[in-house]
């Protein structure tokens, strides 16, 4: 029993080491520091909502007129709507919308891109060759055209914008995972482990699939801001969410009617889509240099 | 010879399709492993040695095919097996291999734990989590790893090379297999370093009756280990025999020129000798003996044709004419 304890706490303790040198690294550099700060504000907003806004009720499709269009002041920080409705709230609630679209969308398109890459990699030949030229239709249109399109098809609403982010970002996971298993098989410990009796599926998803996830994660941290962009960017032409969902995108395209005369109804929820997708893109940057050994912090 | 034979090769040709047209790679006339028995296979690079194991194991590269001849174990035909059963039911199961490289033949990103708990799983997947864990001290205890039980929580990196072969090993042997193929395994290993891990392939033998096959550039590395030598010279097997006869008798001139450039310290102030020639080139071997060309005895008779084996004694063979009698 005590042989088995001790190395349990060894254990536990070196994997707490672990997280700390790893946040350690990643705090290294202080940009990515702001960036984790940031994500972490706005995670905790996105989940606080209902207590942190200032007018929590104010959603669905009440209008106040006597309240239409208020400069920013002490009753409405960020100002109010041409419906009356507090915009500060809007954005609170809108990180709900454009937080979990992010991430539903960049989890999805890894469960989808992974495996086949993995074994379009590993086993190469023809099925290798039928998903890279699948892939490579995709890749050769830029991602926002192949979303309108495909929003176009299904029909405008949040949940068919996240499927046509889905469809056009799967096809960049499934070329990254596909390069780093051809070079990773190549490695004697695939072999050996062959020659040990492991079978296909043990070796592509259990020894390999380990091996390979850093970069993976690095492009889907990078993404996750850029999903936010195209998910307001739908929404901004009216493919994605619709009135009177409180979707950053969805309250800039309101505004552009009353841009002249009400300011802080266009800059303060297109600031929060800068900010959260420079925060993103800090991040992903930051994970790259803690992840990839070829970049030196240490 | 009384016992039984464990691994039976006969009359095997393995070729490989090149941009330049087909080599012929190996060309083994017969190979016989007996139970219990490690059988040293020697030559220089290019030989053909890692082409054997990979033909027996069945790992070979896409472009690397077997013509002919069959390689049995255990009274099947391994080249006849179907590939799903090669991997679930031989591999791991009743043949194992060990490679040269033991930092790169480990998984950099799991733990000692991990890596051999895994196999052992694979192979018992009802076992209960103390039993695996046991089971994987056990099999570090067995490879002579010291302090078991902090060294099972290290990643590969943290490990000597000489800790990291005994986890191959350890890993190699705990999927119960008993036919042990080691290529190269103590390659760019210390010397004292490799003289601890024969010792524990050695011990091993002798605890669990493996049988095996080790390759080895080595000639006196081999002979230390194995029972019997086979001089494997362009993919072919040239001389087989007990260790002692091919070190004290060697008969083919090939292996007579191996063993001579061997550097001692009795042949100080003396260079070593060399066979002028190269080896013959896989893709045009000529007819006829391949060393016929680099040999001082050969005869019209050894250019034209490939010759048998000839006995020298009941365990002794070799491929030449002359039977070796030329001194």
């Amino acid at each position: 029993m005590k042989a088995q304890s001790l190395p349990l706490q060894h254990r536990l303790k070196r994997n707490l080491d672990g997280v700390r040198v790893f946040f350690r690294l990643l705090f290294h550099n202080r940009l990515t520091g702001v960036g984790v700060v940031m994500i972490g504000l706005l995670t905790m907003m996105a989940i606080l909502a209902p207590y942190l806004a200032p007018y929590p009720t104010q959603g669905a499709g009440k209008v106040f007129p006597e309240a239409r269009l208020l400069p920013p002041g002490p009753g409405h920080l960020f100002g109010t709507d041409d419906m009356g409705r507090d915009i500060l709230s809007r954005i609170i609630y809108g990180a709900r919308i454009s937080l979990s679209v992010s991430v539903i969308t960049v989890v999805v398109a890894l469960l989808i891109a992974i495996p086949l890459g993995v074994w379009a990699g590993y086993y190469g030949g023809w099925v290798d060759e039928v998903l890279m030229r699948v892939t490579d239709i995709f890749l050769s249109f830029p991602p926002l055209l192949i979303a309108i399109v495909v929003t176009s098809f299904l029909g405008p609403s949040l949940q068919n914008a996240v499927i046509a982010i889905v469809i056009a970002w799967w096809p960049w996971y499934s070329r990254v995972a596909r390069a780093q298993v051809m070079a990773i098989k190549e490695r004697p410990f695939v072999k050996a482990s062959k020659c040990i009796g492991t079978s296909n599926l043990v070796i592509m998803f259990s020894q390999i699939l380990p091996n390979i996830l850093a970069p993976l994660i690095i492009q889907a941290s990078m993404d996750l801001g850029g999903v936010i962009m195209t998910a307001a960017s739908l929404s901004f032409i009216g493919l994605g969410a619709q009135p009177p969902q409180p979707e950053w995108g969805l309250i800039v395209a309101s505004s552009r009617m009353y841009l002249l005369n009400a300011w802080w109804y266009s800059a303060f929820p297109g600031l929060t889509i800068l900010i959260t997708v420079l925060s993103f893109n800090l991040v992903g940057d930051g994970l790259r240099e803690v992840l990839d050994p070829r970049t030196k912090v240490r | 010879m009384s016992s039984e034979v464990v691994l039976s090769i006969a009359d095997l040709q393995v070729r490989a399709r090149t941009v330049m047209g087909i080599a012929n790679l190996l060309n083994v006339a017969r190979l016989d492993v007996h139970s219990g028995e490690t059988v040293g296979i020697v030559g220089e690079s290019g030989a053909g040695k890692s082409i054997l194991a990979q033909t027996i194991m069945r790992l070979l590269p896409g472009n690397v095919f077997v013509t002919r001849g069959t390689i049995t174990l255990n009274g099947r035909d391994l080249l006849k097996i179907p590939a799903g059963e090669m991997a679930s039911r031989v591999r791991g199961k009743q043949l194992t291999m060990i490679f040269q490289d033991p930092m790169a033949s480990l998984n950099p990103v799991f733990t000692v734990r991990e890596l051999i708990e895994g196999v052992i799983r694979v192979h018992n997947p009802r076992l209960s989590n103390k039993a695996v864990f046991d089971r994987a001290i056990e099999m570090m205890k067995m490879v002579r790893l010291s302090d078991p039980e902090m060294t099972i929580n290290k990643y590969p990196h943290e490990l000597s090379g000489g800790m990291r072969q005994r986890i191959l090993i350890a890993m190699a042997l705990c999927s119960g297999a008993r036919f042990l193929i080691s290529d190269e395994a103590t390659r760019n290993l210390d010397v004292t370093i490799q003289a601890g891990v024969l010792r524990v392939l050695e011990d091993l033998r002798n605890e669990l009756d493996l049988s095996g096959i080790f390759i080895s550039n080595n000639v006196a590395l081999a002979a230390t280990i194995s029972r019997r030598l086979g001089i494997l010279y362009a993919g072919e097997l040239v001389e087989i025999g007990m260790a002692d006869e091919i070190i004290r008798d060697a008969r083919h001139s090939y292996t007579r020129y191996f063993l001579a450039s061997l550097p001692s310290p009795s042949k100080k102030g003396r260079p070593l000798p060399i066979a002028s020639g190269r080896n013959p080139d896989p893709l045009h071997k000529p007819k006829g003996c391949l060393f016929a060309q680099r040999c001082d005895h050969c005869t019209d008779e050894c250019r034209a044709e490939t010759p048998p084996l000839h006995e020298v004694s009941p365990t002794h063979f070799v491929a030449c004419y002359r039977g070796g009698d030329m001194a």
